[in-house]
């Protein structure tokens, strides 16, 4: 009785196990054009607009990789940005987190010199992936952004 | 003595099992968690799949459709968030001092419209360097070969103009020290110098913006030298690129808060260093001031949130100044253009052959 519960307990705990490890390839299915119109919101000093350059020119992601992306970017006054990216595959994800990081890095650099306070704001971007979808977020409510975030599954 | 063993093995058994019980009922409730969050998520999910913007609710409750985009576009899902606005650029007709109607920021009030400008936005009106108004107006292919380089304003110019073409090393803070020498921008190689990644491709127009960080810095016969001295060598680079040289814009004084240095008595003397180069140099001058100025050597009052960065709608009157001030391609220069390209593809070809 003991020895099949063991195994029970056992079975039960690598179930669970192999279910936390799935995270990173969850079928999330995102309207990108709501959650970037949401994740806007959370910008309160700056007026963002989108950005008609490619994004891949900024971001320095593989453009072949990617089935979508839309970035909004500040005039100048701020280091706000968002952008959210749709992966043709999900393992691309990685990578393009990998650059978004990057990116922020550099930008945090440059700033550091030039406005800390934007640089502080770097320092707390949000950078996520759920399914094929990643999402960089520079904003003035972290919180907020989060909690959308949450809700859209990343 | 083997009595005692096995007791303290069968403890010893019985402490592990129900070890392992509690770790099991843990991440039932952790994973229970999970569940009900992934429940409610899909819930939630099914309620905010919009189609051109109106909030329906998906019956079929999965989440493999593709994204529709928001603002109705009937582009494919792959373009559709690229596409949104791109080739909107504002063609209004614009004044100077004349705010634009319905700007993103707060609506212009204080600028005189009804008297003539009573501020020169140039040193000398009359220099051959200022790039004129130039018919037909040119669109975004003209800028297919053009390098953009400058500080945060031009860094905002390429991110809400709506230019769709073109390169852009661009860095905030920039200023001509930095220009010069310092490793200021990004490309997928990570942090390099201008110089550095102007000499990855070949440009025939070359489009500076800089000064605003050097309002003050130091004494302006070395703004002088050293800005001559940073495009000389740009040019060594790219000999054949046409150089623009833009006007440093005027600023709201009273909303700037990065240095009283920052004011428009620097921008004005910046400006007619800037123009004293180009004529000196063969440069040509983009006086944005033209249309970005109030009409009292001043920025348009509304036209920035922090007094320095304009708002959307000016990046895309700047946009179309450019597309309606440049210097027209001449046959000759078009003939010796093609004759280098038939060359360099012959190299290249040659190159690729070896």
């Amino acid at each position: 009785m003991k020895k099949l519960t063991a195994i029970l307990c056992t079975t039960l705990m690598v179930v669970s196990l192999t279910a936390c490890g799935g995270g990173g390839n969850k079928e999330v299915k995102v309207d990108a054009g709501k959650l970037t119109t949401e994740l806007l919101a959370t910008v309160t000093t700056d007026t963002l607009a989108e950005m008609t350059v490619d994004p891949s020119t900024v971001y320095f992601y593989e453009a072949d990789d990617v089935a979508s992306a839309t970035a909004y970017a500040s005039s100048g006054a701020t280091a706000c940005e968002v952008a959210v990216i749709e992966s043709k595959e999900a393992s691309n994800t990685a990578n393009i987190e990998k650059q978004l990081q990057t990116r922020v890095d550099n930008q945090k650099e440059l700033y550091a010199s030039y406005n800390a306070a934007e640089a502080d704001k770097l320092g707390d971007a949000i950078i996520k992936s759920a399914g094929a979808y990643t999402v960089l977020c520079v904003c003035d409510d972290t919180d907020k952004a989060n909690e959308i975030l949450k809700g859209y599954g990343f | 003595m083997a009595k005692t063993k096995r007791k303290r093995k069968k403890r010893h058994d019985s402490m592990v099992l129900q070890l392992m019980i509690l770790v099991a009922i843990v991440l039932v409730v952790f994973e229970g968690r999970l569940v009900v969050t992934m429940i409610t998520h899909r819930s939630s999910m099914r309620q905010t799949v919009v189609t051109d913007g109106t909030t329906t609710t998906d019956s079929s409750g999965t989440l493999g459709e593709q994204p529709s985009a928001a603002d109705g576009d009937s582009t494919s899902p792959e373009t559709a968030f690229t596409s949104a606005s791109r080739g909107s650029t504002n063609h209004d007709s614009v004044l100077a001092g004349l705010p634009l109607a319905g700007n993103t920021g707060a609506a212009a009030t204080s600028a005189p419209q009804t008297e003539a400008p009573k501020h020169d936005t140039v040193s000398n009106p009359d220099s051959q360097a200022i790039v004129p108004k130039t018919d037909p107006a040119v669109d975004d292919s003209y800028f297919s070969d053009a390098v953009f380089i400058g500080d945060s304003r031009m860094q905002g110019f390429q991110n809400v103009s709506g230019i769709t073409q073109g390169t852009f090393f661009t860095s905030v803070g920039m200023s001509l020290p930095k220009m010069k020498s310092e490793a200021i921008i990004q490309t997928q190689d990570g942090m390099i110098t201008v110089a550095a990644a102007l000499s990855g491709g070949k440009y025939n127009k070359i489009y500076i913006m800089l000064g605003t960080n050097d309002l003050g810095e130091y004494d302006w016969d070395s703004f002088h030298d050293g800005f001559v001295a940073c495009t000389k060598r740009f040019q060594e680079i790219q000999p054949d690129a046409v150089f623009y040289i833009c006007s440093v814009i005027y600023v709201e004084e009273s909303k700037v808060q990065t240095g009283s240095y920052v004011n428009n008595a620097n921008v004005d003397k910046i400006n007619s260093i800037l123009l004293q180069v180009c004529e000196e140099q063969g440069y040509h001058y983009l006086d944005f001031n033209e249309i970005l100025s109030d009409g009292y050597g001043s920025l348009i009052a509304g036209a920035s949130s922090d007094g320095v960065h304009i708002y959307e709608n000016y990046c895309k009157q700047m946009l179309t100044y450019m597309k309606n001030h440049y210097i027209p391609v001449t046959n000759d220069d078009a003939d010796a253009s093609g004759e280098e390209t038939e060359s360099e593809t012959e190299t290249e070809t040659e190159g690729s052959e070896a």
